[in-house]
């Protein structure tokens, strides 16, 4: 497709505006999208993912039953609003404090899953890594950790239930450092 | 160390060599790292972003690579030489344009680069030539393990690794391979490709960025998804069954090439030869894609034995850069060569000076003409 704007280049920018109910697309390749100054983010496509998914996400309440309890993270300040407009958080607890609302977008971002399965820093306690460990497991890595602990649960010896049972609260237990 | 040191050849990961390498040019794996007890960069102060800086430096600069390690202060850098390391991806874009203090840590083959203070406080990055993503992600997770003896990485049990974009939240690990494409866009099939990519929940990009891919071939294809998946079982899945899948459609689609359009595939590359050659003023798109029918000619001969009289005379070009057996015939090596060396910023650093576009194309096509004579 060529560029709407040189009418030379191959249009690889894609704007869609709706006004009132109409739709309105743009196609523009990178050239001249930086020249119109709207390509001057590369984080354009990130920031317009989040923005949509925290503009368009149910309320906490109608989600999880329940709300993020603060609007700023009291270790850096940060609020949700800035997400929109930055691409990133402000610091590494804004995971807990604003974890409902974040949820969703986690979830779209990453095919559905919410749950880290993978490598695990040294450093962490035991039973972190036995957790993560745990969600690796097949059929248990992608989604809620509970559904992790249903599958042990079925597959497991009971002292091994018991120890994932008691390993649950730790994905309460807050970030390292 | 200073970047000429590097500038007038190109990189291991550029070569031409290793497996697959007539399709699958390069492997890169890359991890985002955040230290336990700072915010993140965009929230930090400069004083912070400082304390960081110099911590991750001292850091990565006392790692065993088994290679010379040198420090480049990219907030310094004049905007030439952040150029460079972008055309030489040894630097993000992103990284580049942003403001603080941050730097990147170079390994002097360039496999291992570590961007500092990108978007997030530390962006290692592993790069080899070829379809290598199993060493790959050996060798960072080596690193990545040698890093973290000495710092505490931002990490919940929940969602692991924490990015300062949720996007890259888990693993935060980006596994990319760069593949040449060009049958596929000869063969008007280079929209299957793109749909197969998306259907497999991938990223697709040019050599630099968006649009770049219509003018060199080169597309750059990488995991979205980096919770919820182990960074073996990413691994894995691209060497099994993405990587394979992919090269499969070009290699059909060069094929078809032979069986059914070699009128056309001899034109293109006849046509290359000749304006390369013979060309006074050449810009950077041109050049790359004219290069990139070249680098198809090449790769056809050697893999498929394919002959056309444009394949044949290509064939039959002396390389101008073999070194001690100056007689071997036109390589790959060599057309990569032109292709990064021919770069804006490439050509500016070697040439001592910032060049306008005019000067810079005159430039270009002087060098390209000398690699791709014809001996008398």
């Amino acid at each position: 497709m060529q560029c709407q704007v040189c009418n030379k280049r191959t249009a690889t920018i894609h704007l869609t505006e709706i006004t009132d109910g109409v739709r309105h697309e743009m196609h523009i390749c990178e050239q001249c999208a930086a020249e119109q100054g709207i390509a001057a983010q590369s984080q354009m496509s990130i920031n317009d993912l989040l923005s949509n998914l925290l503009a368009s996400q149910p309320s906490d309440d109608e989600l999880l039953g329940g709300g993020d309890e603060v609007s700023a993270c009291p270790n850096c300040g940060f609020t949700l609003d800035r997400l929109q407009k930055e691409g990133t958080l402000g610091c590494p607890h804004d995971y807990e404090v604003f974890q409902h609302s974040l949820l969703p977008l986690i979830q779209h971002a990453h095919n559905g899953s919410t749950t880290h399965c993978g490598k695990v820093p040294s450093k962490v306690p035991h039973d972190t890594k036995k957790l993560v460990e745990l969600s690796s497991l097949p059929g248990t890595g992608a989604g809620h950790p509970r559904r992790g602990l249903r599958a042990s649960r079925r597959t497991a010896r009971p002292d091994e239930a018991a120890g994932v049972a008691r390993d649950s609260t730790l994905w309460d237990a807050g970030v390292h450092g | 160390m200073k970047l000429t040191d590097i500038s007038n050849d190109i990189n291991d990961w550029f070569s031409g060599s290793g497996p697959l390498a007539d399709i699958v040019v390069s492997s890169r794996i890359r991890l985002a790292r955040n230290l336990a007890g700072h915010k993140f960069l965009h929230s930090c102060s400069i004083e912070e972003k400082s304390k960081i800086l110099e911590q991750l430096k001292a850091v990565l600069m006392s790692l065993d690579l088994g290679d010379e390690v040198f420090y480049f202060s990219v907030d310094q850098a004049p905007a030439l030489s952040r150029s460079f390391l972008v055309e030489r991806h040894l630097i993000s874009r992103h990284h580049a344009m942003a403001k603080g203090p941050r730097g990147v840590v170079i390994a002097r083959r360039e496999f291992f680069t570590a961007m500092i203070n990108e978007e997030d406080h530390l962006r290692l990055q592993v790069l080899m030539p070829g379809c290598q993503l199993s060493a790959c992600v050996e060798q960072i997770d080596r690193i990545d393990n040698d890093v973290e003896k000495h710092v505490d990485y931002a990490f919940n049990p929940r969602f692991g690794y924490l990015t300062a974009c949720p996007t890259n939240l888990g693993t935060g690990i980006r596994v990319s391979v760069m593949l040449h494409m060009p049958a596929l866009k000869m063969t008007g099939q280079i929209e299957k490709f793109l749909a197969a990519a998306k259907d497999m929940n991938l990223a697709v990009r040019g050599l630099f960025g968006e649009g770049s891919e219509a003018t060199s071939d080169l597309y750059q294809i990488s995991n979205q998804v980096t919770l919820g998946v182990s960074e073996r079982s990413i691994v894995s899945n691209f060497e099994s069954s993405i990587i394979p899948e992919m090269v499969e459609y070009e290699k059909i689609a060069r094929r078809q090439l032979l069986a059914k359009q070699v009128d056309i595939l001899d034109d293109k590359i006849a046509r290359a030869t000749a304006l390369l050659q013979n060309a006074n003023l050449i810009s950077s798109q041109e050049a790359l894609s004219l290069l990139s029918h070249l680098r198809l000619g090449l790769n056809m001969r050697e893999h498929m034995q394919a002959s056309t009289p444009a394949i044949d005379r290509l064939c039959a070009l002396k390389n101008q850069n073999a070194g001690a057996d100056p007689d071997r015939g036109l390589s790959i090596r060599t057309i990569n060569r032109l292709f990064m060396l021919t770069l804006p910023a490439h050509l500016q650093l070697n040439y001592g000076k910032s060049l306008d576009a005019a000067h810079r194309d005159a430039l270009r096509a002087k060098i390209i003409r000398q690699a791709l004579h014809q001996p008398t």
